[in-house]
Parts: C-alpha cells; structure tokens; sequence
C-alpha cells in the first residue's frame, strides 16, 4: 500500500516561506477591499466573503463569533447533522446579519454545492475533519479546518495533497502562531537570543485510546440526528447519545491519536516553528515511563530534543510550550504570561497584544489570505508536518517502543507494524 | 501494554464538556481484550498455560471471524489482525466485505497486510460487490495503488449505479500508473459529460502521482488533457495550476495569461501560483502592475510582497503616492519588509497626518524595515522632519533600540517643541547609557514646560538605573543640586533622587526636608513618603513630630505607616511600638485611622491590646473595633483569653455596630465547643473499640463488650475505687465521649489531667462526675475532694437522659475547664490555684460500693494548641 509524499517540493517550499520566520507585525495589513472606505465599515457585496458552517457547536462556535464580527464576512448557511445545532446557529447568524437569511443543511453536500460560498470553517469533531475539508477543497472553497485536521499519518498526507493540488487557501485552527506570547516567544527561538536550541517542550493532555463501544441505544430520526452522517468516515458502530454530546473523545474511531493531537497539534506545531523545523520533522519517539505523566521524547536529526509531556509546566495557562537554549529558556502558555531565565530576554518581548486561545487574528489571517490567496500561516504544509510528528509520536506511545522516522520518505525504519498503522480505512461512501 | 483510560475527564474550557455519569474507568484497549479472550481461549482449546504466539493468535482471530462471535468482537479481531494479520487472513476478511456493519474493519485489514494476496482479494471482490459496498473497496484499492487492478476498475467507469463510476475514475487516479493515465484520458475525451467532473479530479490526481513516479511528460498531457475539456471551473483551474507548476520557467507566459485574465478566479489562480513559483514570477507580477484596477493592484502588491520583496521595491515606492488608499496601504506594508534602504524615504511621507490609516501602516513599517542604512537614514529624516513627523520618527528610533540617535536625542530633548522635547526624552530613556546622565540632568534642569519634565524625570531616573551600582546612580543628580536655586528645578532633582534611591539621595532629600521653599520641601516629604526602605522612618516620624502643616503631617504620617507595613518582620512587638509611637503623635482622625488600618494586620497579643486601647476613643471606635475583630480573629487560637477579653470589650463598647456580630461569632467559636460534626481531621479515637490500646487498669473491673468500656460489674460488690487511665498525658483538649450509668445506680466519672497516686489504687484530679445527684458537676478527686462547680439542678433535669447514654464534652483550655451534656454548658470553671497541675492523665472510674456497671464509648479528643 503507497502512502504517498507531497508534491512539489517548490510547492511546500514556498507554502511554508511564509509562515517560516516569526519576524515583524503579526499580520500582514489587511487586503480587503473597501476596508477603508468607511461607510460604517459596511462592505460593498460584490467584495464580501462569503462564509459557510460545517458542524459548529462549541469550538466552532466561539470561531464563528469572531468570524461574524470581521467586517466584509458573510455567513450564509450552516450543515450539521444535529437539528438543534442546525437551528442555534442559524440563529446566531440571523441576529447578525439582521434578517433571516441564513440556510441550513443536513447534508454539507448541498453546502458546497453552492456557488455563492467562498469558504467553509470546519469544526465537526476529529473524524470529520480531513474529509470534509478535502470535499469542500474540490469543490473551490477555501478551508478553515479546526485542529486536528487528519486522523493518521496517511489522512494527514492525503489532506495536504488535495489542498496543494486544489489550490484551497488552508489554515487549520492552531491559532497560536498568530497569537502574540507565542510568536515572540519562538522569535526568540530563532532569533538566536536563546542560543542554540537543545531541548523544545510541548504540553500535551491525557493520553487516552479507547475502543470499547458504549450501550447501544435507539437511533434518533434522521432528521433529528443523522446517525450515520455523524459517523461519515469512522467504522460503524451503534448509537449512543453521549458520543453525539460531546463523550467523544479519547476513542480510537473518533479521536485523533489516542488524544495527543489535542494539545499537541498546538505545542507541538510551535516547537517546530521554534525549531525552524516546519519542513522536517523529528527522527525519534521513544515513550517515557514515569508514573502519572504522559510523556515522550523525541529526537530530530539535527540533535534537538523534543519532549512532549503532560506535567511538570509553571503555571500559565493552557497549551504551553518551553523553548530552552545554551544561553536561556523561555516558558509561555495560554494565559499570556511569559517566564523567562533572565531578565534581559524579557526586555527583548513587547508586551503581549492578544492571547489565549482567542482567534481573531487567527481567522483574519485566513480571510486576508482568502482575498489575497497568500498563504496562511497555520498552512497545509506546515499542519502536514506537525500532524506527521504528532502521529508518530502517538504510536510510539501505543506501541510502547521506541519507534525512528524516515521524515522524507515518511514512513517508520524497521518498524512493519507502525507502519501499518500510518493508515485506517474509511467507510464508504466517503472515499476522498 | 495496557492503556487505560483517566478519571474524569476535565480538560481547559474549549474541550467541550463530556456529560457527566461516563463510567470511564477499567476500560482497556480492546485488541489486549481480544488477545486475553483468545489467550483464554487458547489456553482452553490447547490445554496450555502461555499465552499463543502471533500466528497463533491471527489463525485465533480468523476463526472467530469466521464463527458466530458478536459483531464487536469481530470488529475487533478485523483491527488485530490489520496489525498482525498476513495473507492467511485475507480470505476471513474478504469475506466481510459484503457486510455493512463490518466491512470498513474488514478493509482495515486488507489495507494494511502486504503482498498480492489482498490485492486479489480486493480486485475480485470488485466484481461481485455493488453499491456503497463497492465505493469502499475502490477506496482501498485506491490506497494500496494495486497496478493489476486497472482493468477491472476501468470497466466501472460504464457503470450506471451511483457513484461507482466516479469513485472508479478516482481510484484509478491514486493508483497512478500510465496505464490509468491512459484510461483517464479516453474516458476523458470519450466518455459521458456527466463523468467528466469525476474524471478530470483523478487526472489531476494521476499527474500527482506520475510526477512523483519522474514521468513529469505524461503529467503534464493528462494536465492540458484536462484544460481542453469542459469541467468545472475548479478544476479546469486546478489542471492549469499544476500545468504552471509542471513547467517551471516554462509556464510563465501561462502565469501571466491568469493575471490578465478578466475572469476573477483566474486572476486569483495566478496571485497563488506566482507564489509558489517564487522568485522567478516576480518579473511577471511587476510587469503588470501598471494600468491595472485599484483592488488588482493591491493584490498584486501583497503577492510581489510575498513573492520577492526586494525585487518590487520600485512598484512599492510608487503605489506609496497612489490615489486609492487601498493600495497605499498595501504598498507601504510591503515596505517594511524590503531590505533597501530605499524604503525610508517614502515611509516618511507616509507619517504626513491625513490619514491614520496609512499613518499606522507607516509606523508598523519603520519599525520592522530590515535594511542596512535604514536607521541612520531614519535618523537623518527625522533631523529634517517637522512637528508631527519629527515626533514619529523619534518614537520609530526608541522602538528600534537605535542608540546611536542618542546624541541627536540630546539635542531634540532642548527643542522648543513641547511635542518634540517630550518624545524625544521618552526615547531617551530607552536608549541612553549613564554617561549621558550629566547632560539630561542639565536639560532636565532647563526646561520651562511641566508636560516635558514629566518625561525628563522619567527619563533620568530609568537611565541611572542601568547604573549597575546602586549608590553611584544618584551622582549626576546629586552633582547638579548645588548648580540652582530655583526652587522648581530642586523640587524636580528631589523627585528625580526619589526615584533612583541609595543613600546619597536618602541623604539629600533628607536635608531638604528642612528647605525653606515650600516647593522643594513638599518634594522631598512626598520622596521620603514613598521612600522603600526603613531608613525613612525616623526623618518621617520627625516630620510627624515637628510638621507644622497638616497635609503635611498627614503625608508624614501615611508613609511611615507604609513604611511599617512594608518593613514588618518577626519581631511583631517591635512593629507595635512603631505604631504605638506614631499613634501617640497623631493628631487627627484620619492619621489615627490610618493606623489603626495598619495595626489591624499584625497578628500579636500586644497589638491587640494597642487597639483596643483606642475603643475609649470615640471618634476612632468604629476603626478600632474593626481592628480589635481582625487581629482576635487571627489570635484566637494562640491566646484565646486575650483575644474573648477584646472581643468582650468590643461587645460592650460597639454593640449594635456589625462588627458586634463579627465578635460575637468568634466568641462562639472560642467559647463553646468545637463544630460539630467536628472535622475528622481535629477529633481523633481515643478508645479503639476493640482493645485497650492506649490503656492501662484493672482489667478484673474494666471490660470491653458491644465496642464500648464497661467498668464494675452487676453481679457482684466493687471492693473500692478503680481507675482506667490513658498511657499518656494530656493538656489543653477537647473530650468527646457517651457514657451510660447502668439505671442510674452508683458513681462513676471522667478523670482529666490527673495522676495515679504511686502504688496505690487512687488517682487525683479533677473529675467530670457520673451519678445521680452529681451528673454534670466538676469534682476534685483525692485532692480538695470537693465539688468545684455544679450545674443548675433545673437545667439538668431537663438535659439529662438518666438510664440512657448520655453525650459528656469536656473542654480543658489552660486554666478554664467546661463541661457540657447532652449539648448543655453545665459547668465553666477557671482555677484560681496556681498549684493545680494542667496536665495528666484521662482516666474512668468506677466507684467502690455496691454492684454497678458504666458504659463508656466513642472516645475522640481534640488536642487544642
């Protein structure tokens, strides 16, 4: 079975020019037109983009609040299984664009049938991700896709293929790199003022892989509930409510490596960034352990450590990452503070403008770049990495062994079965 | 190798909440279920005691497969053997294909076990499979890239069912061979309109993948193959993306008939694609800027800016001057991230105030640009700018950290422009050294503007203190003070001293507290207000002495009281003295209070008693029973008699205040007995329930039945007084116990901080009494023999349960014994005898006399500190 590479590599090369060096204002001033025009900020319709809604409950939620407040978008229809998901955010939309415009889908088909929408947000729950961005990548929308965005190795390379080879501007809602702690945090990193780098630490939450199946209960009406569209990709299995409410996570046929990708697409990913890594990624796993931590250590071929773990960090917040050199550390998290070793390095950070996991400047990102088609800074190339790395480093702690990566051909050295678990197979009919 | 779920799942907010009654626990990974099952199976089926092999737990599994087993178990040995499994579980598989429910586990398997056997497997069951069934199998097929599978997935291509044809042409499109390559392109040109949406895509994807394979040639025909038909406008533009990217240099004039295009989307295709072409497409993106729409330019603009930013300075410098603010914006964003010098000048026009926009964007700009030469050329710009700009461009060079502007700096800093002389202290104090001290001290010292001085002082007392050491940062400060005497220019070096600190400056602001101007006087009282360190204490308390004006005196007074506050250490009596010594100066309430604000938080017998000194004084009685409240509270439990006589003299000079109802729930607290149900943590079991551990007596009259102490006996006479006693003494407690005098006959009682009498069967102490006539009394035993406390005869009658078990607390709290039953206080007794030992032994007696038996049980004590 080929799990095959990227493809161009002036292709990847250029995605991640981009989003390789933290350097200057965090966002390119902003393209849309007619911005500054005034007119109450309103935007001609010919110049709006329109912004249509994949699965939106809590996470996706809080993304589209945002997303409604960006002048010049316009969100015009909601797909969800879930009929009451389907009606609160329509009325969510509704109140925003003063009328009653906005439509609702069972089936996200008939979403990205439509000609009039220019992008989707995806947040419908790990199994969904990558096959839905793929659709809607083909059918000429642009993507921004909740994290994480492929559930193995070989979704994840599949992904960043149909988003290369479409031309869809990708970002994946690891918004930390357009949060301001972050990135002069990784400024920093790659600035050299911590001196070499020898040891990157990304947070990561309980590892949990799960594959047991809850009680069977009744299947709701379609209409209701789209039982088996709420399944889309993932193996069948019977209903039960408490997946459908968010009990989810933590199994196997739902969550994207045993939990890790989590936390992980987000501290992971910095550290890469940090690293200048986004076009590698580490050539070691190994599991640690010790007892009540989760944690594994991994190598890149430059020598750099990379220790995903979860316990051990200062206190500030959630997601946070720890970059240590020769000649200082820094540690930052979701709360915006920052610790550093020596008060010298903080004079070197302003103070932060925006944090946490807000995704203003995120989603601005990706509407710039939906106008301009640049390319984001949470782009497919260097989601394609990270995610790479993040599933590797859950199958190391699956296996419980030591596993090595071979990061250009991206599969496993003397390991046949890790790399038979670079892969799942989807249910039919949602082959993309 | 057991992975096993946590506890309960609480993640950060954004993890949307899981409900709540999820038995997460004891869940393991199911393929370890399996193995186990099947181990036990083995063990069963071969009589052995290990645990199988692999092949013999994969020929396990496939025999479950083939058997009767629940759809789940066979859903899980499909995931077992996608790990394990080889071409001798192929056939168990393929035979699962046709099966809803478990046909996606099957493919996981057959997906994932090497060599031809799945690949057969999978190509024949595409001739008997139909529906979505079969879209999954040419899924799989699509991933393990089968070449022999062409043919047959070709003739599906005629299918009329569905979506097979499409997904066919799909799966004929990752399997990438030329072969496919050649039937994509006949069913391209040849086959139904209605595939052609379908057919194009795997084109695309077949050139994917013949590219990667080296066969860029066939790649690239499949690709125009594509752009001659009719498909849909995403993927015709897709094929003319990759047909671009396939040709490298070649597909420039291709790169630049996009960006001509009238049609937007293709315009758009060509901004992307000339940035993944890079550099190279800068010359095309230039070439085409002029004489295009406003919205285009800025796009275009944003592209060059991404593409070759160097390259294009040029074209940004003139869209700087363009008419359509959109692509001003644009281009002086691009700017910043030149690396030519040539970027500065038109930045600086962009300062010019009309728009705050583009003002914005300017800034932004300056301060990023990355050029050689871009800071003296910022420097060189702002000596030539006027007003507004001027003060920008100084505020660009503070941010750049530019420190050789320090000079120019200096010179700023004197400018008659409040503006300019403002700014360009605030840069100062970012990037001057302290060798440039003496000279801001001499501009401090000349300027005429208050808005100005501000900064200056801001200014002079950041750079001093990049002096590493302290004592010499005050030196230029200290130098000029002899220079003037104009009292504004003092006052500002006393203020200037204030901030940098050492004791040059302590010294020098304490001299000026003598000053005759009032200006420099007021100076240095507020400096030695916020003085930090203890060193102002005495010049404070000297001005709160001798002060004749009251704000000053106030002001005096508020920073030595910050300063105790600030310098409290262990020595709590000390601090006391300190706000006893203040407090005696204080003249008017506000000092007073003020006081008594910082009293309250020193934790001390002897503040407590300050405080509540100053209950006699009316005006400050509300702020000194607050006082009085807070320390009690915090002293309880250390010196609970001072702390009840504050709390008592609170209640009796503030009664009806709602700090009276703040004292009364201490008094409780200390008064009665402790919470009940008490927190485990403080009661601990004296008597085990089952044996005489932490006991020593007479075990011919002391018994243990039904988890309680039973001493005497009902059957026959007790000969004379025997006592059970702990092991151990105690001091200050709280005892908790029930206790039951069998029909109310005879005497017994709970012996408290006692002896035994050496050789002898007495024991002398106080005694809580059990007996009719004498429940609830407080007895001296062997000693004063004398009842020392009784209850009130009414009161009992109505607690006592006289046959019954009856709760007894005992309370011993240095000299103050209470007793309670039932929850009744009978007895609150303080012994007056210095002599009377606090500690000893708890005993039970049993009394001497006739047949009687007392119960005792649920032992617990509280030691009290």
């Amino acid at each position: 079975m080929e799990i095959g590479k990227g493809t161009h590599t002036i292709t990847r090369r250029q995605l991640l020019k981009r989003a390789g060096t933290a350097a200057g204002a965090l966002a390119f001033p902003a393209i849309t037109p007619g911005r500054a025009l005034g007119k109450d900020g309103a935007v001609a319709p010919s110049e709006r983009i329109v912004l249509g809604g994949i699965g939106i409950r809590n996470r996706g939620g809080l993304v589209l609040s945002h997303m409604l407040n960006e002048p010049g978008v316009h969100f015009a229809a909601i797909a969800d299984v879930r009929a009451d998901r389907r009606e609160a955010v329509k009325a969510m939309a509704d109140a925003k664009n003063g009328d009653g415009s906005c439509a609702t889908y069972r089936d996200f088909r008939e979403l990205l049938a439509r000609d009039d929408i220019d992008a989707v947000l995806i947040a419908t729950g790990d199994r969904w991700h990558a096959t839905a961005s793929m659709l809607a990548a083909e059918a000429g929308k642009d993507v921004y896709s909740e994290k994480p965005c492929a559930m193995s190795i070989a979704q994840t390379q599949r992904l960043a293929d149909t988003i290369g080879r479409t031309g869809c501007v990708f970002q994946a809602g690891t918004q930390r790199r357009n949060i301001s702690n972050f990135v002069h945090a990784v400024e920093l990193a790659q600035t050299g003022k911590l001196g070499r780098l020898h040891t990157l630490h990304a947070s990561i939450y309980e590892l949990t892989d799960r594959h047991d199946w809850l009680p069977a209960q009744p299947e709701p009406p379609r209409e209701v509930i789209d039982w088996d569209m709420w399944l889309g990709p993932a193996p069948w299995r019977p209903f039960n409510q408490a997946y459908v409410d968010g009990g989810w996570r933590g199994f196997y046929d739902f969550d994207s490596g045993a939990r890790l990708l989590d936390w992980g697409a987000h501290t992971l990913d910095l550290c890469q960034w940090a690293n200048q890594a986004d076009a590698t990624t580490p050539v070691e796993y190994e599991p640690l352990d010790l007892p009540g931590d989760n944690a594994i250590t991994c190598r890149y071929a430059n020598g750099v450590k990379l220790v995903l773990r979860r316990t051990g960090w200062l206190d500030l917040g959630t997601c946070p990452v720890r970059f240590e050199g020769d000649d200082g550390w820094i540690e930052t998290g979701d709360s915006g503070q920052t610790v550093v070793s020596a008060e010298t390095l903080r004079a070197e950070l302003p103070a932060p403008t925006l944090v946490g996991t807000a995704p203003e400047s995120h989603a601005r990102d990706f509407f710039d770049c939906v106008k301009s088609r640049g390319t984001p800074r949470a782009n497919a190339a260097v989601m394609r990495q990270s995610h790479l790395a993040c599933h590797a480093a859950a199958l190391a702690w699956k296996l419980g062994r030591k596993l090595r990566f071979d990061p250009v051909k991206e599969e496993f050295v003397g390991d046949d079965e890790a790399n038979r678990m670079r892969s799942r197979a989807r249910r039919e009919p949602w082959s993309v | 190798m057991e992975r096993v779920t946590g506890g309960p799942v609480t993640g950060p907010a954004w993890i949307p909440e899981e409900p709540n009654a999820m038995p997460y626990s004891k869940h393991a990974n199911a393929a370890l279920v399996a193995a186990l099952l099947l181990a036990a199976t083995a063990v069963a089926l071969l009589g052995q005691n290990a645990a199988p092999s692999l092949p013999d737990e994969a020929a396990k599994l496939v025999a479950l497969l083939e058997s009767n087993a629940p759809v789940y178990d066979k859903a899980m040995a499909c995931r077992r053997l996608a790990v394990i499994g080889d071409k001798s579980a192929v056939p168990a598989l393929a035979s699962l294909l046709t099966d809803e429910k478990l046909a996606t586990y099957a493919r996981s398997g057959l997906e994932a076990i090497p060599g031809p056997a799945a690949d057969d497997a999978l190509r024949e069951a595409v001739g008997r499979l139909h529906g979505e069934l079969l879209l999954g199998v040419l899924d799989s097929i699509g991933k393990r890239r089968d070449p022999r599978a062409v043919e047959a997935v070709a003739q599906l291509l005629r299918s009329e069912e569905g979506r097979v044809a499409e997904t066919a042409a799909r799966t004929l499109g990752y399997v990438g061979t030329a072969e496919a390559a050649g039937v994509l392109r006949d069913a391209l040109n040849e086959g139904p309109a209605n595939l052609r949406p379908a057919v194009g895509t795997a084109c695309l994807i077949c050139a994917e993948k013949l590219e990667q394979q080296g066969d860029r040639r066939l790649a690239l025909a499949l690709c125009e193959a594509v752009r001659q038909t009719p498909v849909p406008k995403p993927i015709a533009l897709a094929a003319t993306h990759r047909a671009i990217l396939a040709r490298g240099r070649e597909g420039l004039p291709l790169l630049a008939a996009l960006l001509d295009s009238v049609d937007e989307d293709r315009f758009r295709l060509g901004l992307q694609v000339a940035r993944e072409l890079g550099a190279e497409a800068c010359g095309t993106l230039t070439a085409r800027f002029a004489d295009r729409s406003a919205p285009r330019q800025a796009l275009l603009i944003a592209a060059m800016s991404d593409v070759a930013p160097s390259a294009a300075v040029p074209v940004f410098i003139g869209a700087v001057a363009a008419q359509d603010p959109d692509v001003q914006r644009a281009a002086i964003g691009a700017l910043g991230h030149v690396d030519s010098v040539a970027a500065v000048r038109p930045l600086i026009q962009a300062l010019a105030p009309d728009n705050e926009d583009l003002r914005a964007a300017a800034r932004a700009s300056l301060r990023s640009l990355h050029a050689r030469g871009a800071e003296a050329a910022l420097l060189a710009g702002m000596k030539a700018a006027d007003g507004e700009v001027r003060v920008e461009l100084i505020g660009v060079l503070a941010d750049r950290r530019y420190a050789a502007a320090t000079d120019a700096l200096l010179t700023e800093a004197g400018s008659p422009d409040e503006n300019v002389a403002a700014a360009a202290f605030r840069a100062l104090g970012d990037l001057a050294a302290p060798t440039h001290l003496p000279a801001l001290v001499k501009l401090l010292l000349a300027t005429n503007s208050d808005a100005v001085a501000v900064q200056a002082e801001a200014a002079v007392a950041a750079v001093a203190a990049r002096l590493a050491d302290p004592e010499r940062r005050a030196d230029s400060v200290l130098a000029a003070l002899p220079s003037t005497d104009k009292p504004a220019a003092r006052a500002a070096l006393i203020r200037v001293l204030g901030g940098i600190g050492g004791q040059g400056a302590f010294a020098a602001i304490g001299a000026a507290l003598g000053a005759a101007d009032t200006e420099v006087k007021d100076a240095a009282l507020r400096a030695m207000a916020d003085w930090p360190d203890a060193r102002a204490a005495q010049p404070l308390l000297s001005v709160v002495k001798s002060a004749t004006d009251e704000t000053h005196r106030t002001l005096a007074l508020r920073g030595y009281v910050r300063l105790v506050r600030l310098t409290e250490d262990d020595d709590a009596t000390a601090t006391v003295r300190a706000y006893a010594d203040v407090l005696a100066l204080a003249r008017n309430l506000e000092a007073k209070k003020l006081v008594l604000g910082g009293l309250a938080d020193v934790a001390h017998p002897q503040a407590l008693k300050l405080a509540c000194e100053q209950l006699d004084d009316a005006a400050v009685r509300a702020e000194a029973a607050v006082a009085v409240v807070k320390i009690a509270r915090a002293t309880a439990t250390t010196d609970p008699l001072g702390a009840r006589a504050a709390l008592g003299e609170v209640l009796e000079t503030s009664p009806d205040q709602p700090v009276a109802a703040e004292a009364r729930k201490i008094l409780e607290q200390l008064g009665g007995p402790l919470e009940s149900p008490a927190p485990a943590s403080r009661l601990t079991k004296l008597f085990d329930g089952k044996t005489f551990a932490g006991w020593e007596g007479n075990l011919e009259w002391f018994r243990i039945e039904d988890g309680a102490i039973v001493g005497g006996s009902l059957t026959r006479e007790i000969p004379r007084n025997e006592f059970l006693c702990t092991t151990r003494e105690y001091a200050n407690f709280e005892l908790r116990l029930e206790v039951k005098l069998v029909a109310n006959k005879g005497n017994a009682g709970i012996q408290i901080r006692s002896q035994r009498i050496p050789h002898h069967h007495e024991v002398v102490g106080y005694q809580a009494d059990v007996a009719e006539g004498m429940w609830g009394s407080l007895y001296d035993e062997s000693r004063r023999r004398k009842s020392l406390a009784d209850p009130d005869p009414k009161v009992l009658a109505e607690v006592l349960k006289p046959t019954d078990w009856n709760e007894y607390v005992i309370r011993c709290e240095g000299k103050r014994i209470q007793l309670w039953l039932n929850g009744h206080q009978t007895v609150d007794y303080t012994e007056p005898d210095e002599e009377i030992p606090q500690t000893g032994l708890i005993g039970l007696q049993i009394h001497g006399g006739p047949a009687s038996e007392v119960w005792c049980r649920d032992l617990e004590i509280a030691e009290l500190p």
